[in-house]
C-alpha cells in the first residue's frame, strides 16, 4: 500500500484533471518567482552585520507597486539585469546633500541616526547633491575601505524592491 | 509508459517549434546571432592553437563597423577602435588568460530604423588569468548596430553607470 502511494506520487495517473493542475502549479511559479518574489543568493560584505557575506533570500516585487522606498529602508537595486543585485539602504533622495565626515553619515548637514551600522567607520567624502529621479544608496558595513565599497546615487527606476526577510 | 513517451515527444516538438521561433532569420534573430558569436569569439576553453585563435580573431573583426566606440566611464579604454584593433586586443587577452567565458543573457533588441538597432544585455565575464587569479564580473550594456551590406554590424559599447558616487 505505502508502496503504491510512493509510486503514484512520483509517477501520477496522467489524467486531464493532473495536467491542468500541473499547468496551473507552473504557470503561477513561473510568474511568482519571476516577477513577485525573485529568489537570490547574497554573496559579499558590505551589508554586514545586518546581512552576512552569504545566504538566500527573496526580492519581494509588490512592495513599491503602490508606494515609493522610504529613508533608512533596505533595497534591491537591479545592477545588471536581474541577474547581479545590490542589496543597499536607502539614505537619501533627491536633491539632498550627501557627505561622510570621520564615518558620519550627514544628510543636508545633518547627521544621520544608523543604530544598523555596528562596525567603527573612518569614511571621508565630500558633499555630494543627489540628482533628479535617483536616490542615494550605501551598504551597512562601513569598516570596508571607502574604495571597495560600492555605493552611491542609482536611478529610482532600479529599485526593484526589498528583501523578503 | 506508452503515455510517458508521447508526452516525451510532445515536449520534444514543443522545444523545435520553440526554437524555430526563437531562432527563425529575421533582423532580430541575425542580431542576436552576432552576439552569439562574439560571445564564442571572445571565449577561450583550455588551450588554443594559433589556427584557431587565428579563426576566432577573423570571425570578431568581421562583426566591427570600421569605428566602433567603446564607453566605459572614468576608464582609459574609452575611445574608438578597428575591426583590426578589436582582434589585436582579443589576441593580447588570450594570451593572458587561462580561461575566459563570455555570456550574454537577457538580450534585447530594438530595431532603430531600417538599417539601425540598439541592444541592452546582461554580459557575465569569468575565467582565470595566467598567473591564477579568477574573475567574474557582470555588467549591463547598450551596443549600437548598423546594416552594412546586408549585414549588421557592431559600432558603440556603452557600459551602464548603474551606480555613481
Amino acid at each position: 500500500m505505502k508502496t503504491d502511494s510512493v509510486w503514484n506520487f512520483f509517477f501520477p495517473e496522467l489524467t486531464k484533471k493532473f495536467f491542468i493542475r500541473f499547468g496551473i502549479v507552473l504557470v503561477t511559479a513561473f510568474i511568482f518567482f519571476k516577477f513577485i518574489c525573485l529568489p537570490l543568493f547574497i554573496n559579499g560584505r558590505s551589508m554586514e552585520p545586518t546581512y552576512g557575506a552569504r545566504g538566500l533570500n527573496f526580492c519581494w516585487m509588490p512592495v513599491f507597486w503602490f508606494s515609493t522606498p522610504k529613508r533608512q529602508q533596505i533595497v534591491i537595486v537591479r545592477y545588471a539585469g536581474y541577474d547581479e543585485m545590490l542589496l543597499k539602504r536607502l539614505v537619501a533622495f533627491e536633491g539632498e546633500a550627501v557627505e561622510f565626515r570621520n564615518g558620519v553619515l550627514y544628510i543636508d548637514g545633518k547627521a544621520l541616526d544608523e543604530p544598523y551600522v555596528k562596525y567603527p567607520c573612518d569614511w571621508n567624502m565630500p558633499v555630494r547633491i543627489v540628482e533628479k529621479n535617483k536616490v542615494y544608496v550605501v551598504g551597512d558595513n562601513r569598516s570596508m575601505l571607502i574604495d571597495e565599497h560600492k555605493f552611491g546615487q542609482v536611478d529610482k527606476s532600479r529599485i526593484a524592491g526589498v528583501p523578503l526577510w | 509508459m506508452v503515455k510517458y513517451i508521447i508526452i516525451a515527444l510532445a515536449v520534444l516538438l514543443g522545444a523545435c517549434a520553440l526554437w524555430f521561433f526563437v531562432f527563425r532569420s529575421t533582423d532580430e534573430a541575425k542580431i542576436k546571432k552576432q552576439f552569439q558569436i562574439l560571445a564564442e569569439s571572445a571565449s577561450k576553453a583550455g588551450e588554443e592553437t594559433a589556427a584557431t585563435l587565428y579563426l576566432k580573431s577573423a570571425s570578431l573583426s568581421a562583426l566591427f563597423d570600421d569605428h566602433c566606440s567603446l564607453d566605459v566611464a572614468h576608464s582609459f579604454v574609452s575611445g574608438s577602435y578597428t575591426p583590426e584593433e578589436v582582434s589585436s586586443k582579443m589576441v593580447q587577452a588570450h594570451k593572458l588568460f587561462e580561461t575566459a567565458t563570455m555570456k550574454i543573457y537577457n538580450l534585447t533588441v530594438r530595431m532603430d530604423g531600417e538599417n539601425k538597432a540598439s541592444a541592452i544585455f546582461t554580459l557575465r565575464f569569468t575565467g582565470k588569468s595566467k598567473n591564477g587569479a579568477s574573475f567574474d564580473e557582470t555588467r549591463e550594456i547598450e551596443a549600437s548596430l548598423i546594416r552594412k551590406e546586408g549585414k549588421w554590424l557592431f559600432c558603440a559599447f556603452k557600459i551602464a553607470q548603474v551606480i555613481e558616487r
